[in-house]
């Protein structure tokens, strides 16, 4: 049976040219990076390389780039640890209802400690309501965090917009950037970001290791104490192979935007003009235009995401429901909800998010299978009236 | 879904006596409100005895997978099963269920017993 991968937004196959760049870190040059011998500066250089891969794919400085374990240690570390450091200034903190767990949670646990946290809402496209975040800014605002493109939906913030307003303010601007590094250009300084994260395992590169950029004058604690690694801020024996592979999946991610994204918009359209010809009551989530290059998500009526999820995948056909970090979860898509959606439709909703390496062909077969799905579901659906 | 249960995962591909039963005399329904998920049985009951038994479902695959299971079980099956249908009979016949899958035989067993309560003599 032919397999099709269709769910790059939870995570990627390492493409080659990141795995030969990983090889030696794996074997010969396996030294720690805090050792002073040649085996600890040889693995030193592959993280310092990295580093400065990460400052100029992003547009900050290599100092200003801080390797951790993924975007939710990121999104952990950079929410908890400004507002305890910056508590003084102010204990209000802006974000969204559709921000991915590793910011809402740690926004929920600074509510128990006494801070006040405001969850923006989102229009029916997901796109956050400029005028409301413009309302809630007071004098003890000290963070706005916005993610740059929505995981689920694949909707892309009005960033510079948002940024332009904290600045404004005199407010820190945090964005998670973890779908939006690959998809789109992103530069800190001249998008005036005060702190970015995302992951290696979405662009292509290995899984356990992401990065926090964080630019300097930003007032925040170390993540981890115990060591002197990451310019003292995240104690712990660095993960050599894994930076060094993330360094050259940015790069290759943020040299390649242009390209990859003009195909996968192509591939995408595709996807949605014959999802919509070819099956009725769909929807498409998310904003019509601007949204990542690679994420399609429908909502089919009258059958569940997860059943349809299970069915294409005994055909070969691998997509999620809503977020891979949710799937395995029953309660529904708090992002669809956001968004306004109704109860059926936020049930019913399936993400398909393409890989630059997919076929018109593939994409023929998937339209195909899909077709066959949701027919063979509506059929045992008691939503469906026709028998 | 859950993966190691082979025999839930045939009876999601290829469920048995999906829709609706004309001249059904025993029609019972669940909803789990949390998940909004709806559970349709109809089930044609002759001489105290279970003729025919279909099912539709909006819900999970294990839902699907259970509902066709469970209704293939009681065909043929004397009234009275229906008064007795617990969770450990499915779940014997069924196999391990994932945790988060056990709201399913829940919903089952409250569909047969409302099935019980509208049976028309």
């Amino acid at each position: 049976m032919e397999k099709i991968y269709l769910d790059n937004a939870a995570t990627t196959p390492i493409s080659s040219e990141v795995l030969n760049e990983m090889m030696p870190y794996l074997t010969t040059n396996f030294g720690n990076p805090n050792s002073i011998h040649s085996f600890g500066r040889g693995a030193k250089a592959g993280i310092d390389k990295a580093r400065l891969r990460v400052a100029h794919a992003l547009g900050c400085n290599p100092d200003e780039v801080f390797f951790t374990s993924g975007a939710t240690e990121s999104n952990n570390w950079f929410i908890r640890e400004y507002a305890h450091s910056n508590s003084k200034k102010g204990k209000h903190i802006i974000t969204t209802k559709i921000e991915h767990p590793s910011v809402i949670e740690p926004c929920k646990k600074l509510e128990q400690e006494g801070y006040k946290v405001t969850y923006l809402d989102v229009d029916q496209f997901g796109l956050v309501k400029i005028e409301q975040l413009l309302d809630c800014i007071s004098a003890d605002t000290i963070l706005i965090a916005v993610m740059t493109a929505n995981n689920e939906v694949g909707t892309i913030q009005n960033v510079q917009a948002i940024s332009n307003i904290a600045d404004e303010h005199g407010i820190a601007f945090f964005t998670d950037a973890t779908q939006a590094v690959g998809a789109i250009n992103i530069n800190m300084k001249e998008m005036g970001i005060e702190a970015l994260s995302f992951s290696g395992h979405k662009i292509n590169g290995p899984k356990g290791v992401g990065v926090l950029c964080i630019q300097k004058g930003v007032k925040i604690a170390s993540f981890m104490l115990g060591g002197e690694q990451e310019s003292g801020m995240r104690a712990g024996t660095s993960n050599v192979a894994g930076i060094v592979g993330l360094g050259k999946a940015v790069e290759l991610a943020c040299r390649d935007v242009a390209v990859n994204s003009k195909k996968l918009r192509e591939m995408r359209d595709y996807l949605i003009r014959n999802i919509k010809e070819k099956i009725d009551v769909v929807k498409l989530n998310g904003h019509p235009k601007q949204r990542l290059p690679n994420n399609v998500n429908m909502s089919f009526g009258m059958i569940d995401g997860e059943s349809l999820t299970c069915l294409l995948d005994t055909c070969g056909i691998a997509v999620s429901t809503g977020s891979a970090c949710s799937s395995g979860l029953t309660s529904p898509s708090h992002v669809l909800q956001a968004m306004g959606l109704s109860q059926d439709f936020v049930k019913g909703a399936v993400r398909f998010s393409l890989g630059v390496g997919v076929t018109k062909t593939e994409l023929d077969y998937v339209i195909a299978k899909l077709v066959e799905c949701v027919n063979k579901l509506r059929k045992i659906s008691p939503k469906t009236k026709k028998e | 879904m859950d993966e190691s249960n082979d025999k839930l995962i045939e009876a999601f591909k290829n469920p048995k006596n999906v829709g609706l039963l004309r001249g059904a005399n025993a029609i019972g329904r669940a909803v789990d409100k949390e998940r909004s998920d709806l559970l349709k049985i109809y089930l044609k009951i002759d001489n105290k005895k279970i003729i025919e038994a279909r099912f539709k479902a909006f819900g999970s695959s294990s839902l699907i997978a259970i509902s066709s299971i469970a209704t293939t079980m009681i065909i043929g099956k004397p009234i009275d099963i229906l008064d007795n249908f617990d969770i450990s009979l499915i779940e014997n016949e069924v196999g391990e269920i994932a945790p988060h899958s056990r709201y399913c035989l829940n919903m089952l067993c409250e569909a047969l017993a409302n099935a019980k309560e509208n049976y028309h003599k």
